[in-house]
């Protein structure tokens, strides 16, 4: 048997920087690293939330510059409720949020089952397709709606509808558009869920007498729903958000919350924008906080709900 | 008369391999499997077993031949129009469920209306020591907690034959050996067949009426657990149970219907070394001047100092290693057809030294029965249950 | 039929697939051919459109004037992809570090104000960086730390501080997703071998965490080629992207063609780099 010398069980001591041995300038050297990330990451941080602090304490100034804070008002909140236009637009925000929602939660769920349960030809054609809309720049998306939409006559004027004595203008060419990207944004989100269900369970409830449609709508589907939910909300927020696309697709004097905003910064900047701002801030950190609560279930981190 | 559960008549599976190849996973297997019997399906990773199971169940389609649950030629049937249930190696627990609604799935999905399925959701957790978890969520219950709900969900259906497929494998040690346990008289006190997937010989041999072992996609052997081990009729059976001594040896006659023991066999003389028989029990097949094995077990060998020998066959040789392991010793003897044999004794006595030590000339001597021969090609055939 | 459907798997493969085909061939891949049509096209007298096959919309887009803001786009996504690097990874891992508790915290802590608005983010930085009125040059020079208001907006500054505020998440999560999935054993295997600290980075953490990078990288690169919102707001009218120059064509100039031509050509370039990204990470896979 060939003799084995052991390595010693530290570094071996070379010969480094005079006075000070191996262990302990290695140990000062991570320290000062531990402490140097710290720092980059509190940099970080505040770099993150500085624009959004200052936001939200301007949109509390007295004077109408942004430039000093002259003292603590409320003024432009009121202002705001009185802004008729303004308030439509909110209103146009949700609407078409909620109906593109809805259209592209349904439509991109199917096509993550399909693309996950099932092969068939034309699959991997599908999913480039499926890849695209995220790819390609909202720019680039906007302007191909918008010659679509007008070279087919399709046009931008929204449906006037009567419900209930009520009126109701449906900008279908926004919808159109914001369900066009976000079918796919869904699609892969449910997906991830989907790829990661334990196929066991399907197997279970066959083995318990449950046929296939049974089997989907009592196992497979509810365990879906997390997934399903993440994918709706992200729709949603990226609807609500949209700028570029919207403003793009939307008929004359259609506004949406983001156009309006977009009006109003070019006519001037004054703390009224912030106050939107403000406002549509906590709303959405108050819808995601919602969205949290409904996922008590799982244990999901964040990153796995991002794309 | 004692009717047939499962039945597996010359069933084959192929599977398209990854590089565009076929796998044979399950080769020509013949099962009988009787009404009531606690009947375990043993071999190594990747045997067949396994599929053989998904088989039975439903969850697979054998690409050759016919499968038979009470009589029933099962056909393309799928798993949720088979009468038979499975407890999966995971549980596969609905997570989005609670205890009750798992439990009672299967006769939810059987449309057995509400106050029936409280009655039988109450007598299963019952039958399962899980009374009281009606309300709890998987999530909530410990490994061995799930593993009895799944049992519980499965029986409930009062399936003809229960499957399961390594469902101990997830437990640690003390707990697997208890459940090896309640899940023997379970079987015992409801007396539905089980057929049993476990890659642990000693869960097999435990648990098991019968034991089917398989390699290969083949099943080997199917036996009793004394069948098994006392009279492996291949290699890798003897190989995959236990320990075992191997000599090898040319046989020089084959007595037919001999009695050795008030045992009546066929006995092969196989000449291992110069001037050194042994006499084994010999398989089917087996005639003189083949080559064969003979094995026999560490346990059953006697070791004794000098020439004295107490059993029929006998070898000298010299101990070259020896260990204390507490309950016995074992010793590694050398013999003098150049073998290495490992001997196991008992420690009957206290030893504070051992009886023999290594360069010490000692004599072994074996049994006849319990002494196997067999052939190497051994393999290829399939056992009739 | 439904013994149809589950005879054939296929069948219900397509079934589900046909809502999202449908709708994505009629109102993404149609306009996308259209407008792949319109950058071969005339621009008519009145800014209508006249239907030829004239290649033309493609020579103009080297001319100087428009693809030296292409190559300054290019710069632009460029710089902040690098950025977004230099300032995301050390990021990622210092809440890679933290405790598990602790990681989901600062996650959620930072995509919060990747929850807001981008429109309402870029304005907020718009009234900071302002030169005359923005609030950090006037308290700058109300402090007397400054005598002359520094040049933060309406330059390449200004477009790539927005572009890295709005898209380091986007760089953040994955190197953070890389360098989780790290077997911290490696990093003690390599230091029981004898490399010191820099090098355990550099041999073992870094090559293994280089997917996760060019992940970001990709994700932070194109949308900020494509970008239109950050330059218009921040750019000052002064700095363009091709976002903007775009934009122009179709709401300004009125020439489809010539914007459908840039349009074409800029998802053209994104196009080729996500190819190549899939083909690296698959090869790498197999």
């Amino acid at each position: 048997m060939a003799t084995v010398t052991s390595p010693p069980t530290t570094a071996p001591p070379e010969t480094l920087r005079e006075g000070v041995t191996f262990p302990q300038w290695d140990k000062i050297k991570a320290r000062i690293g531990d402490y140097l990330l710290m720092l980059h990451g509190l940099l970080m941080y505040g770099f993150l939330y500085l624009p959004i602090v200052i936001l939200v304490v301007f949109s509390f100034n007295k004077s109408k510059f942004l430039s000093e804070f002259t003292g603590f008002s409320i003024s432009w909140y009121g202002e705001l409720l009185r802004d008729q236009q303004t308030i439509i637009a909110v209103w146009n925000s949700l609407f078409v949020a909620l109906v593109s929602t809805i259209i592209s939660t349904v439509i991109g769920t199917l096509a993550a089952i399909a693309m996950e349960r099932y092969t068939f030809r034309g699959k991997l054609a599908m999913d480039a397709l499926l890849y695209l809309p995220v790819i390609i720049p909202d720019i680039a998306m906007a302007i191909m709606l918008l010659v679509f939409f007008n070279l087919s006559g399709i046009g931008f004027t929204p449906w006037e509808l009567r419900i209930a004595g009520l009126r109701l203008a449906v900008p279908y060419s926004v919808i159109i558009a914001h369900v066009s990207f976000n079918i796919s944004f869904v699609a892969i989100i449910v997906r991830a869920r989907l790829a990661g269900m334990d196929r066991t369970l399907e197997e279970a409830a066959q083995d318990l007498y449950a046929n296939p449609w049974r089997t989907f709508y009592r196992v497979t589907l509810p365990m879906m729903m997390p997934g399903i939910i993440a994918g709706a909300f992200l729709a949603f927020t990226l609807s609500l958000d949209d700028f570029v696309i919207t403003f793009f697709t939307s008929g004359a004097g259609f506004n949406t919350l983001t156009v309006r905003v977009f009006g109003l910064v070019k006519k001037g900047v004054t703390p009224k924008i912030n106050a939107i701002s403000t406002i549509m801030l906590f709303a959405t950190l108050g819808l995601v906080a919602l969205s949290r609560l409904f996922q008590k279930g799982g244990d999901r981190s964040p990153v796995e709900l991002e794309i | 008369m004692a009717k047939v559960a499962v039945e597996l008549r010359n069933v084959s599976k192929l599977f398209p391999g990854p590089g565009g190849e076929e796998v044979l996973a399950v080769d020509r297997i013949q099962l009988n499997i009787p009404d009531g019997e606690f009947f375990s399906l043993l071999g190594p990773s990747g045997c067949g077993k396994t599929t053989t199971l998904r088989m039975i169940g439903g969850f697979e389609m054998p690409t050759e031949g016919e499968i038979y649950i009470d009589g029933q030629f099962q056909g393309y049937t799928p798993a949720y129009r088979r009468p038979v249930n499975t407890v999966f190696q995971n549980y596969a627990l609905f997570p989005h469920m609670t205890i009750y609604e798992n439990v009672a799935f299967g006769l939810e999905m059987q449309k057995v209306p509400k106050e029936e399925t409280e009655r039988r959701v109450a007598e299963a957790l019952e039958l399962v020591q899980m009374t009281g978890m009606e309300s709890r969520k998987p999530d909530q219950l410990s490994g061995g907690q799930q593993q009895r709900i799944a049992l519980a969900r499965a029986l409930i259906n009062h399936p003809k034959v229960l499957l399961l497929d390594e469902p101990l494998g997830a437990l640690d040690f003390k707990l697997r050996k208890a459940m090896q346990f309640e899940l023997k008289e379970l079987q015992e006190r409801v007396g539905i067949t089980f057929v049993y997937v476990t890659h642990d010989q000693e869960e097999a041999l435990t648990m098991s009426d019968r034991i089917g072992v398989m390699n290969e996609g083949l099943l080997l052997q199917v036996g009793s657990a004394q069948e098994i081990y006392e009279a492996p009729e291949s290699r890798f059976v003897a190989d995959f149970i236990g320990e075992t001594n191997y000599l090898e040896g040319q046989v020089a006659e084959v007595r037919e219907n001999a009695v050795i023991d008030d045992y009546q066999a066929d006995v092969a003389e196989v000449v291992v070394g110069p001037g050194e028989r042994i006499l084994a029990i010999s398989s089917p097949g087996i005639h003189p001047g083949q080559q064969v094995t003979v094995a026999f077990r560490p346990e059953k060998v006697r070791i004794n100092a000098g020439a004295r020998a107490q059993e029929a066959n006998r070898c000298p040789g010299k101990v070259t290693d020896v260990v204390y392991v507490g309950s016995l010793t074992s010793y590694q003897v050398r013999l003098s057809t150049g073998t290495d044999v490992m001997v196991r004794q008992q420690n009957t006595r206290a030893t504070f030294d051992t009886a023999f030590h290594p360069g010490d000339e000692v004599t072994l001597s074996w049994p006849v029965v319990g002494c196997q021969a067999f052939s190497e090609d051994r393999q290829g055939e399939e056992a009739v249950a | 039929m439904i013994t149809a459907l589950r005879k054939r798997p296929e069948l219900q493969g397509w079934l589900f697939a046909f809502p999202a085909a449908a709708f994505l061939l009629v109102f993404f891949l149609v306009p996308f051919f259209i407008v792949v049509g319109y950058s071969f096209a005339e621009r008519g007298t009145y800014g209508g459109v006249v239907w030829s096959f004239n290649p033309g919309n493609y020579a103009r887009v080297f001319d100087p004037l428009y693809f030296n803001t292409f190559l300054r786009s290019v710069y632009i996504a460029g710089a902040t992809t690098v950025i977004c690097f230099l300032l995301g990874y050390p990021l990622a891992y210092f809440i890679a570090m933290r405790s598990p508790e602790r990681r989901n915290t600062l996650l959620l802590a930072l995509m919060i104000p990747f929850w807001t608005n981008f429109l309402i983010r870029t304005y907020a930085w718009l009234t900071l960086l302002r030169t005359n009125t923005g609030l950090i040059n006037v308290t700058l020079l109300n402090l007397g730390l400054i005598s002359e208001p520094l040049p933060l907006f309406g330059n390449d500054f200004a477009i790539i501080l927005g572009l890295v505020y709005g898209w380091l998440p986007d760089m953040v999560l994955p190197c953070f997703a890389a360098i989780t999935r790290l077997d911290r054993s490696l990093l003690e295997a390599a230091s029981d071998l004898y490399a010191r600290g820099s090098q355990v980075f550099t041999r073992v953490v870094w090559p293994l965490t280089l997917p996760g990078v060019v992940a970001g990288s990709i994700l932070v690169f194109i949308p900020s080629l494509g970008a239109f919102i950050t330059p218009a707001l921040l750019g000052g009218g002064r700095s363009l992207m091709i976002g903007n120059v775009i934009n122009n064509q179709f709401l300004a100039a009125h020439d489809w063609p010539f914007g459908a031509a840039l349009s074409t050509g800029m998802i053209s370039i994104m196009l080729v780099i996500t190819l190549i990204y899939f083909r690296t990470v698959r090869e790498e896979a197999s």
